[in-house]
C-alpha cells in the first residue's frame, strides 16, 4: 500500500501487523501499563508518520526504537522506575504458570545481568529479534550486540547451568519466529 | 539459527531460550479481538490529529455555502399539500428495539430550529458471496466504522450542505394526498428546508464513515447498519 496515496491506510496496517508485537514487547516490562504505551506510541508514530519507512522490517524496527524510547522516557513514575528487574519481579503475577524456585532463580539472574545483557537476551528470546535487531535497537554494532549476547549467555549459564537441568528449549518462541532468519 | 549479516553464524542457545521462555511473562494474544481494538485505536489516533482540521474545514464550508432562506421555505411549505410527516423516521412508539441500544448517537439541529436525534447500530458485516472477485472485502469494516463514530464528531465531518446542494439537482416527486404526484424541493411549491436537512444529513453521515473507511484502505463492501431518527419541533 502506498503512503504517499493513504497514510491513514499504510500506518493502520502497520499496527494491525506489528501492533501485537509492540504490545506484548510493552506487557513483558510493564505489564497492563503497556495498553497505555501502546496508545502513546501510535501518536508518537502518527505525529511523525512522513518518517515511517516504507520497507516492512525497518518500519518495525523504526516502531520498536519509539517503543524503547518511550519506555525509557515516560515521565509515569511506574514507567520510569521499570527497570528489567523491576519488571521482571512484577512479571510474577503475569507468568504463564506458577512460580516455583527455578523460576525464581532464572528471574533472580536476568534480573542480576548488566541492562544492556538483559535487554539483548530478552529482545532476543521475548520479541524474537535477530541479535543484530537487538544492536540495532541499543544503538550498537552488530559485533557488540554478539558480544553482549555472549556474555549473558555466560553470566546465566554459569548461575543456571547447574540448578535448572531439566529445562529444555520452547519449541514455541513467544512472538516472531528466530529461526533461519 | 540466529544469524547476523555483519559478522559469523550465532548458534542459538536452546537453554537460554529455555529460560527466558520459562519466565515470560503473559501477554495479550495476537487474535482478532485484538486486530479490532488496534483498528479502533489506530482510527482514534489518525482521526483525534485530523479533526482540528477538519472542523476547521467543515466551519468554512458552513460559512461558504448558500443560505438556506427560512423565509422562503415558509412561505413555500404554506402552499403545499404534502403530508411531510411521512418524510420523518419518527415513529409513535418511540425507538425500535435496536435502537434503545444504539452503537452511536449524532444530534443536530434542524434549520427552522427543531432538533434531532439519530440513532445508528445493528452494523453488520454481510458481503455478496457471489461478488466479483475485484471487489474487496475486509470484515474490519465493522470495527473501524464503529471506531470511527465513537471517537470522532462525525456530524462536523459530515457535508451536509454539500449533499444538500447535490440533491437539489435532482428532481423529486411525491403523492400529494390524492394519488396525484407533484414535484417536491427546493425550487418548487413543495419545499420544506427540514426536510430537505434531515435528508441530507443522514447521506451525509453514510458518506463521511465511507469516506474515512476509503482514506484506511477498507472496503465499505458488505457493510450494513441502520438508522432511526426522532425530531422534535420540525416544520410539518
Amino acid at each position: 500500500m502506498s503512503r504517499r496515496g493513504r497514510p491513514e491506510a499504510y500506518f493502520t496496517d502497520l499496527m494491525i501487523e506489528i501492533g501485537p508485537e509492540l504490545l506484548n514487547y510493552f506487557e513483558r516490562r510493564v505489564g497492563e501499563a503497556g495498553a497505555d504505551l501502546l496508545t502513546e506510541l501510535m501518536f508518537t508514530a502518527w505525529r511523525r508518520s512522513s518518517d515511517i519507512p516504507l520497507h516492512h522490517e525497518e518500519a518495525r524496527m523504526w516502531l520498536f526504537g519509539i517503543a524503547r524510547n518511550l519506555l525509557r522516557n515516560s515521565a509515569r513514575a511506574t514507567i520510569r522506575q521499570a527497570r528489567l528487574a523491576d519488571a521482571l519481579r512484577d512479571s510474577i503475577s503475569n507468568s504463564t504458570s506458577p512460580d516455583t524456585t527455578e523460576r525464581y532463580a532464572i528471574r533472580d539472574a536476568v534480573q542480576r545481568l548488566d541492562p544492556d545483557l538483559a535487554e539483548i537476551v530478552t529482545l532476543v528470546h521475548w520479541e524474537g529479534m535477530t541479535i543484530a535487531e537487538a544492536g540495532q535497537l541499543q544503538g550498537v554494532p552488530a559485533s557488540t550486540a554478539r558480544g553482549r549476547y555472549q556474555r549473558a549467555k555466560e553470566a546465566l549459564r554459569e548461575v543456571l547451568a547447574p540448578q535448572t537441568p531439566s529445562l529444555s528449549a520452547p519449541t514455541v518462541q513467544p512472538s516472531r519466529a528466530i529461526i533461519d532468519r | 539459527m540466529i544469524t547476523d549479516v555483519q559478522g559469523p553464524v550465532i548458534e542459538p542457545d536452546p537453554q537460554v531460550a529455555a529460560w527466558l521462555h520459562e519466565v515470560a511473562p503473559r501477554v495479550t494474544p495476537d487474535d482478532e479481538t485484538l486486530a479490532a481494538h488496534l483498528v479502533a485505536m489506530t482510527v482514534a489516533t489518525t482521526w483525534n490529529s485530523q479533526k482540528t482540521s477538519r472542523r476547521r474545514k467543515a466551519i468554512a464550508a458552513a460559512i461558504l455555502a448558500p443560505v438556506m432562506v427560512l423565509g422562503g421555505a415558509g412561505a413555500a411549505f404554506a402552499a403545499t399539500t404534502i403530508d411531510w410527516s411521512s418524510f420523518w423516521g419518527n415513529s409513535a412508539a418511540g425507538w425500535t428495539d435496536w435502537a434503545q441500544h444504539p452503537d452511536a448517537t449524532i444530534n443536530y439541529t434542524l434549520p427552522g430550529g427543531g432538533s434531532c436525534e439519530l440513532r445508528l447500530g445493528e452494523f453488520e458485516y454481510s458481503p455478496d458471496p457471489t461478488r466479483p472477485a475485484d471487489v474487496k472485502a475486509d470484515p474490519r469494516v465493522v470495527a473501524a466504522a464503529l471506531a470511527y463514530l465513537r471517537s470522532a464528531d462525525v456530524f462536523a465531518a459530515s457535508d451536509v450542505d454539500g449533499v444538500i446542494q447535490e440533491n437539489r439537482a435532482d428532481q423529486n416527486w411525491a403523492n400529494d394526498g390524492s394519488d396525484v404526484l407533484v414535484p417536491f424541493g427546493y425550487g418548487t411549491d413543495n419545499y420544506n428546508a427540514d426536510v430537505e436537512y434531515n435528508i441530507a444529513v443522514k447521506e451525509a453521515v453514510q458518506k463521511a464513515v465511507f469516506s474515512h473507511l476509503d482514506n484506511l484502505g477498507i472496503p465499505s463492501t458488505g457493510l450494513g447498519y441502520k438508522g432511526q431518527e426522532q425530531c422534535t419541533g420540525m416544520t410539518q
